[in-house]
């Protein structure tokens, strides 16, 4: 045994020496998220030459994963941590900290060249269960809806489920896509769909629907009239300290805030 | 015959439910194994030298609703205990039903887990299986029915089922119809440290008791469990007591595993991993005891796409002294893949 311990100990040893743990800050998960991790530890990194940050998508789910499984430094989430995590995480013994540096407007978008501006809560949810078909059934053209969701890795496919589906089983021939890129994609070229993703993926290539007559803004999200609005974190093991702590501090400064803007979403002041 | 007109059943089962259903999670994992063992008493003799997989899981996860989803695993075995061919069986096939009263908590229905101390959820830091499962005192899936659930804010976890209690690999005339009845609690009081047990109760003359009569053996069996679990950071410390009593025959053993993940302390990705077993199946019998003693490491440097790679020496020595050592070099790669299709 004690031959086995020494043995552990002398290649421990030999690792730390050869490869010491770097300085590197890793995080992983949501793909709304992302545009905002990029950007804040480009600007970051350029103050911080030393500290290396690197930004992966995944999904919420995924980032969240790794956080327990200790193979990042921050989970980005565009939702909760659900209770069966924290329950791991705890096991793990990863502290769950968590921190909210946004917020965001679950956009409902189309193709430009559909005539439909508006859209209620229950209609959607009508849409995505396959009640609803046809755009003419709402007041639009004669054309089939292609129904264009994200995975269930995601974040924002599991807040609309929560928030819109309410737990209703989706259109049997929904395309379930890996990130909000894709599902934007899809939407700019296919006449017939609908789709939703964060407020910082809208661009002119596709059109944002009125949600009950709310756009989804900046203003529409602070003053809660804006139905699909969410917050979005970062999870770290334990209230950040060091050069974590000193990124998400930064995400937090008025700078910081200003790259959430920048990104389209909502900054939280 | 018989056997092979099941699995055709069941695969064709798996591919309607797939086709039918929603959302649909697949998922495969495969071992490879190299094993070279050695007996030694005066010299090292070298008994067993082959390259086999000793699991191959085909799992099923399809969502029927959303408060119902399913799960099926098929478990391939090519090799066991030296017997060449391969055979295929059912593992897990059973309900989950969520959305409950009682929230974060789930009944399950079929042939479902068993949440008996840490065999359903033993991730294999080493290529052996889990104390209890080695030594045969429980299966790691058995047919009944659970209700389990998660304490709130992450505090725990607990399962109360009622099983056959002979585990998944019984078939026909060798099952008993008597239920085992099983709780499992565990508990997080700080972030970290997991303390918990386990019971299993069975009494094979419940439903039969004229079997009283008869003079069956191994009319009464009492199991538990109690483990004490501590991760932090780099390192991961457990230590599970086992007890199992049928009738007046009481065994008893225990297992600690300790393990260092290096990629919390430096950037390389590998664990370092060493277990002690002591198992004896008799307290009051002299000379059926073993213990033993593995080390290892895992090398995870294709863990984010599934595959590790895991080098192990285990020796097992007995308390009989007539028995030689058996020691084991073993090389294994275990890879796995999963995908939710719509």
């Amino acid at each position: 045994m004690k031959k086995i311990l020494t043995l552990i100990l002398s290649i421990l040893t030999v690792f730390l020496f050869v490869f010491p743990k770097t300085n590197d800050i890793t995080m992983s998960g949501s793909t709304t998220v992302f545009p905002i991790a990029q950007k804040a530890s480009e600007v970051f990194m350029d103050k911080n030459p030393s500290i290396n940050i690197t930004v992966r998508g995944g999904g919420s789910g995924v980032g969240i994963s790794n956080l327990i499984e200790g193979k990042v430094d921050i989970a980005n989430s565009s939702r909760k941590i659900k209770e069966k995590e924290i329950y791991q995480a705890k096991e793990n013994g990863v502290n769950v900290f968590e921190t909210v540096i946004a917020n965001d407007a679950l956009s409902i978008v189309v193709h430009p060249s559909n005539p439909v501006s508006d859209i209620s809560l229950k209609t959607l949810k009508d849409i995505y269960t396959g009640k609803i078909k046809n755009w003419k059934e709402i007041g639009g053209k004669d054309m089939s809806i292609v129904v264009v969701s994200r995975d269930v890795s995601s974040g924002t496919f599991e807040v609309f489920n929560e928030k819109i589906l309410e737990g209703a089983k989706y259109r049997e021939d929904a395309l379930l896509l890996a990130s909000n890129n894709a599902v934007l994609s899809t939407v700019k070229d296919t006449p017939g769909a609908i789709g939703y993703i964060g407020l910082g993926f809208v661009n002119e290539s596709v059109k944002a629907l009125k949600v009950e007559g709310v756009y989804p803004s900046k203003e529409s999200v602070n003053n809660k009239t804006y139905k699909i609005a969410r917050s979005l974190y970062l999870y770290t093991n334990g209230k950040p300290k060091g050069n974590i702590g000193k990124f998400i501090d930064f995400i937090l400064s008025d700078e910081g805030q200003k790259i959430v803007e920048e990104t389209g979403y909502i900054p939280l002041r | 015959m018989k056997s092979k007109r099941i699995t055709l059943f069941l695969l064709l089962s798996l591919l309607f439910l797939s086709l039918v259903g929603g959302e649909t999670k697949y998922g495969f994992e495969i071992w490879s194994r190299y094993q070279a063992t050695f007996e030694n008493e005066n010299e090292f003799l070298l008994t067993k030298n082959q390259i086999y997989s000793p699991r191959g899981y085909f799992t099923v996860e399809p969502k029927l609703s959303d408060n119902i989803k399913g799960r099926f695993t098929l478990d391939f075995v090519s090799l066991k205990d030296g017997v060449e061919g391969a055979s295929v069986r059912l593992k897990y096939a059973y309900l989950d039903f969520s959305n409950l009263p009682i929230k974060s908590s789930n009944i399950n229905f079929g042939l479902i887990k068993n949440y008996f101390g840490t065999v359903y959820d033993y991730e294999y830091p080493v290529y052996e299986t889990e104390l209890s499962d080695k030594e045969k005192v429980v299966n790691s899936a058995d047919y009944g029915v659970s209700f389990n659930g998660l304490l709130p804010a992450g505090f725990g976890f607990y399962a109360f089922s009622i099983m056959n209690g002979e585990g998944y690999k019984k078939t026909d005339s060798s099952v008993d119809l008597n239920p085992a009845f099983l709780v499992n609690l565990r508990l997080i009081p700080v972030i970290g440290l997991t303390v918990g047990g386990s019971v299993l109760y069975e009494d094979k003359t419940l439903l039969s008791p004229e079997s009283v009569d008869s003079m069956i053996s191994d009319s009464l069996r009492m199991a538990y469990v109690g483990l004490v679990k501590y991760n932090f950071n780099f390192l991961s410390l457990s230590f599970e007591y086992l007890s199992n009593r049928i009738d007046s025959v009481i065994g008893a053993g225990y297992s600690v595993i300790g393990l260092i993940d290096a990629k919390r302390i430096a950037d390389i990705p590998l664990e370092l991993v060493a277990r002690y077993d002591s198992w004896d199946k008799n307290l009051d019998a002299t000379f059926d005891g073993h213990k033993r003693i593995i080390a290892g490491t895992n090398m995870n440097f294709f863990k984010d796409n599934g595959v590790i790679m895991q080098l192990s020496y285990d020796r097992t020595m007995y308390e009989d002294t007539t028995k030689a050592d058996v020691n084991n070099v073993i090389f294994q790669m275990k890879w796995k893949f999963s995908n939710t299709l719509k």
